[in-house]
């Protein structure tokens, strides 16, 4: 047990001033080389703060592993790992493979049993490959404590992480513990749930050590824990149970490492954070309140013309990209009534609070209250009134903010008449954009990443206020698709696995996007809407979804029906030959303590397998929401093949996060262990739930604190 | 810069069949702006005379540039505020104070020593280095002219922490002009031109 002096040797060290975070810059978690937060090989019980998200890059023969890690909660962490194997080709036959070597994804995740005390260490307990292969399965139970500037970590494993041997304790509970063996006939991607925990056990352990006045770099000196004839492909030869390694952190969110591991390995590798828990956290904003010129003047005029008063506002909230749609002044009430859409504020509560400022600076002094309602695709989504007073009275003291509640917050229903000032708006209008554009296929068996690199066109003709037509094309310029090779093996409708077709066949040119939309609010609360065209890549068709949205309550009910035909794969605008009714009924359950949306969705699927689909998501302050999925259907394993059942996770990144400005929207990422056909949803452009999340009290109250950003 | 840069790469690498829906236009003002400077970071005579107030044009690192307006003179010490609540105090030109920044420094003397105070994370009342290093004449370009400055380099030092920096102060007919200094060592420097209505 000589490792053990790595565990007392700090205890003689103390240091404790209030210098002490400068002299230890950067002393986040660092991640390990399997991808989550640990030592070299080993885990520790350290986590992120809730709403990060990482990405971290290590070599280490023979494996190359990118891993994308989350945090949805500070206690739970979950990441996904895509692992190049170069011990091993990609199958068993040469004519197959070639010299493609072996990919193995799977996910891992970890939760927090114990909070660190001053004198307990934290407490987790963790699985690695959860539902891939196996091929680095193991599970184990880790603590870590911080002492000055040494993190000590100590865990015992199973699995992969039973290097020593140890016999497993819960023996005694159960024979069932005696022995761990893969589940027979899996494809991969199961919940091998008896073999957890059992078979020998290990132990591992070691220690991170934060150097002083060197920006947070620290050292990492383990006792390896992995049983090397266990994992991945053996023989792999390890001629020390010591790894050392070195981590600098080029930055807050940008570390590099380099180790020496097994005593005859050296890896090397970087990882990447970044934190979306509060608005603006990741990326500084800045955004002030455009300056109204003039203002005193403009109110001036106003006071004596209403007319010039609604056309001021018109200009005025238009050179702060809102657009006033109809205006009203209530003589009797002494207020403003306006409805408005906007396309540029993340945060509606912002938009609100900005149009307020606005007005305030130029309506006259006997309006006393401003009754703001807010348009998205012409349907009606929330009355927001505000005393003129009040919003003077709190402004210095923006902390305390405005007292809002269900009384000045309501539902709006889309009324037209009741407005004085019409402003006529010339239809049909179109608008484009031109950008950059980039499909990626990522983590596939015939290599890590492939791209393609294409210009893309985003419009939209609207019609009439609540008809639009949306058309998005692209071509293309460069893309490494000659090596995607691997054909679709699947043995139900191949509705989603011919990705490799539809990414080949449209390299030149494709119409991504060709669907008309028509949007009703027949009554408070409930939205539909009926679309035809094509609605993506694969599919088109026509369609349509109604949505029961209460405005004050924490569920909706939503149902969709779709007769779609499966586009061809040059993606222009032939069809091929299959054809199917999908539709779902859909519900919604925001969980307010948790602050996780769930959403069930029970129906039949695209490839006309019928079943049910969860997914839990939560969103965090900057507007990124982050989720896991999974799909059952009535399809058996076989049928489904690989990864057995539909799942994966997902993140909505809002844009203006990643690029710094004010701009509404979001990019997605999601990932699946695999593309196959089971479980697979039409995805159509502008859902009802997602275009209406602001016709919700929840929803205006949770981002009430931009009111005056 | 190095975030945006890095977060737009990391995007593009690892966004699944979707896309990054910023226009070509606004990808290449970003680029723009923090390779060659934004708009607004160069102050001309028309701005100034645009200008009822004195007033600070500050930028931290090559993000973009914010407007400060003269606040306050009180026993040599200069308030700039902004219009989103941060102060910054000069003295001389260095910046002894801020305020509302996330990460906040305090000079100030005691017993004819120098002594700081950081925010986040907190340093309290510790010894600090303030020396002259080097003066000497210079040629700038200052509101579309070239003018002679004397340009003033100072050591600043707090042993407690190993936090060694350079403070770049240019002084013009005894008013400050220009500063260059890193306020806190979590931060990008911050460069500060200053423009006078007196």
């Amino acid at each position: 047990m000589k490792f053990y002096w790595i565990f007392i040797f700090p205890l003689v060290i103390n240091l404790h001033a209030a210098y002490y975070d400068y002299v230890y810059p950067h002393t986040d978690p660092s991640f390990s080389n399997y991808g989550a937060l640990g030592l070299l090989t080993s885990p520790n019980a350290r986590f992120l703060e809730e709403g990060s998200l990482a990405f971290s890059w290590n070599r280490m023969q023979p494996y190359m592993r990118g891993s994308i890690i989350a945090y949805p909660f500070n206690w739970f962490e979950a990441s996904y790992q895509y692992t190049d194997v170069n011990n091993k080709l990609y199958s068993e036959s040469f004519a197959f493979s070639g010299n493609q070597t072996y990919k193995d994804k799977s996910f891992d995740i970890k939760l927090r049993l114990l909070q660190e005390t001053d004198y307990l260490p934290a407490v987790a307990v963790g699985f690695r490959d959860l539902a891939g292969t196996g091929i680095f399965a193991s599970e184990y139970l880790v603590s870590s404590k911080r002492i000055n500037n040494f993190d000590l970590t100590f865990g015992i494993g199973w699995g992969t992480l039973s290097a020593r041997n140890i016999r497993n304790p819960l023996i005694s509970l159960d024979d069932s513990f005696k022995t761990r063996s893969q589940v027979e006939g899996t494809k991969g991607g199961e919940f091998t749930t008896g073999s957890y925990f059992s078979g020998p056990m290990g132990i591992f352990g070691g220690v991170e050590i934060y150097l002083p006045y060197q920006n947070g770099a620290r050292l990492k000196i383990e006792y390896d824990g992995i049983d090397y004839s266990k994992e991945g492909f053996p023989p792999i030869i390890q001629e020390k149970k010591y790894n050392i390694g070195y981590e600098y952190p080029v930055s807050k969110n940008l570390s590099v490492k380099l180790g020496y591991i097994r005593g005859n390995t050296l890896n090397f590798g970087f990882s990447y954070k970044a934190s979306f828990v509060d608005a603006d956290s990741f990326t500084k904003i800045y955004d002030p309140p455009q300056e109204v010129e003039d203002a005193p003047v403009i109110k001036r005029e106003n006071t004596r013309d209403p007319w010039q008063f609604y056309i001021s506002a018109l200009t005025n909230m238009q050179s702060s990209a809102f657009s006033l749609n109809e205006a009203n002044i209530d003589i009797e009430n002494k207020t403003l009534e306006l409805s408005y859409a906007q396309n540029r504020h993340f945060s509606y509560v912002r938009a609100t609070g900005r149009i307020v400022s606005i007005l305030d600076k130029i309506s006259p002094e006997y309006i006393e209250s401003f009754k703001l309602t807010n348009i998205n695709a012409d349907l009606a989504m929330s009355e927001i009134t505000i005393s003129r007073d009040q919003y003077r009275r709190y402004k210095p003291l923006p902390i305390e903010g405005i007292h809002i509640n269900a009384s000045n917050v309501q539902p709006a229903i889309r009324n037209k008449d009741k407005y004085r000032f019409r402003p006529p708006v010339i239809l049909p209008f179109y608008h484009y954009r031109i950008e950059p554009h980039l499909r990626s296929q990522l983590g596939g068996p015939d290599g890590f990443y492939f791209g393609d690199a294409r210009i893309k066109l985003q419009s939209e003709l609207i019609i009439q206020r609540n008809f639009n037509l949306q058309a998005d094309a692209s071509i293309g310029l460069v893309n490494n698709y000659d090596k995607l090779k691997l054909a679709s093996d699947s043995v139900i409708p191949h509705v989603r696995s011919d990705v490799v077709k539809y990414l080949k066949q449209s390299e030149a040119f494709a119409l991504d996007r060709l669907q008309a939309n028509i949007f009703f609010n027949p009554q408070r609360d409930l939205y539909s809407k009926i679309s035809l065209g094509l609605f993506e890549p694969m599919f088109g068709g026509i369609g349509g979804e109604l949505l029961y949205r209460p405005f004050y309550g924490s569920a909706a009910i939503g149902v969709e029906a779709w007769w779609v035909k499966q586009r061809d794969y040059d993606q222009r605008f032939k069809f091929i030959d299959y054809e199917t009714v999908t539709g779902h009924l859909n519900l919604y359950y925001m969980h307010e303590p948790s602050k996780i949306l769930v959403t069930i969705k029970g129906g039949k699927f695209l490839a006309k397998d019928s079943g049910i689909g969860f997914d839990f998501s939560r969103r965090f302050a900057s507007g990124m929401r982050t989720g896991i999925f999974f799909t059952l259907t009535d399809i058996s394993r076989e049928e489904f093949g690989e990864g057995s059942f539909d799942k994966g996770f997902y993140f909505h990144i809002p844009l203006e996060s990643i690029i710094g400005k004010r701009q509404k929207g979001y990019t997605t990422f999601a990932l699946r262990p695999v593309t196959r056909d089971g479980g697979a949803y039409l995805t159509h452009g502008n859902d009802l739930f997602g275009i209406t999340d602001q016709a919700s009290f929840n929803s205006i109250m949770r981002d009430w604190r931009d009111f005056y950003d | 810069m190095i975030k945006i840069v890095f977060n737009i790469l990391i995007c593009f690498i690892l966004v699944s069949c979707t896309s990054i829906p910023f226009t070509a236009s606004e990808s290449y003002t970003l680029i723009k702006g923090y390779t060659f400077g934004f708009a607004g970071d160069n102050v001309t005579q028309e701005d100034f005379d645009n200008n009822t107030y004195s007033f600070a044009v500050a930028k931290f690192g090559r993000g973009p540039s914010s407007k400060l307006v003269l606040a306050f003179i009180r026993d040599g010490v200069y308030e700039w505020r902004s219009s989103d609540n941060v102060s910054i105090y000069t003295k001389n030109g260095i910046v002894i104070k801020t305020e509302g920044l996330t990460s906040d420094i305090s000079i100030f003397e005691d017993d004819n020593t120098y002594q700081i105070q950081l925010t986040n994370p907190s340093l309290f009342k510790t010894d600090t280095e303030l020396s002259l290093n080097e003066s000497r004449q210079r040629s700038v370009r200052y509101l579309d002219k070239e003018i002679e400055v004397e340009s003033l380099v100072y050591n600043f030092k707090v042993p407690l922490i190993r936090w060694n920096e350079k403070i770049l102060v240019q002084m013009h007919k005894g008013l400050p002009i220009h500063t260059t200094q890193r306020t806190h060592p979590s931060l990008s420097k911050i460069h500060i031109n200053y423009f006078y209505k007196f």
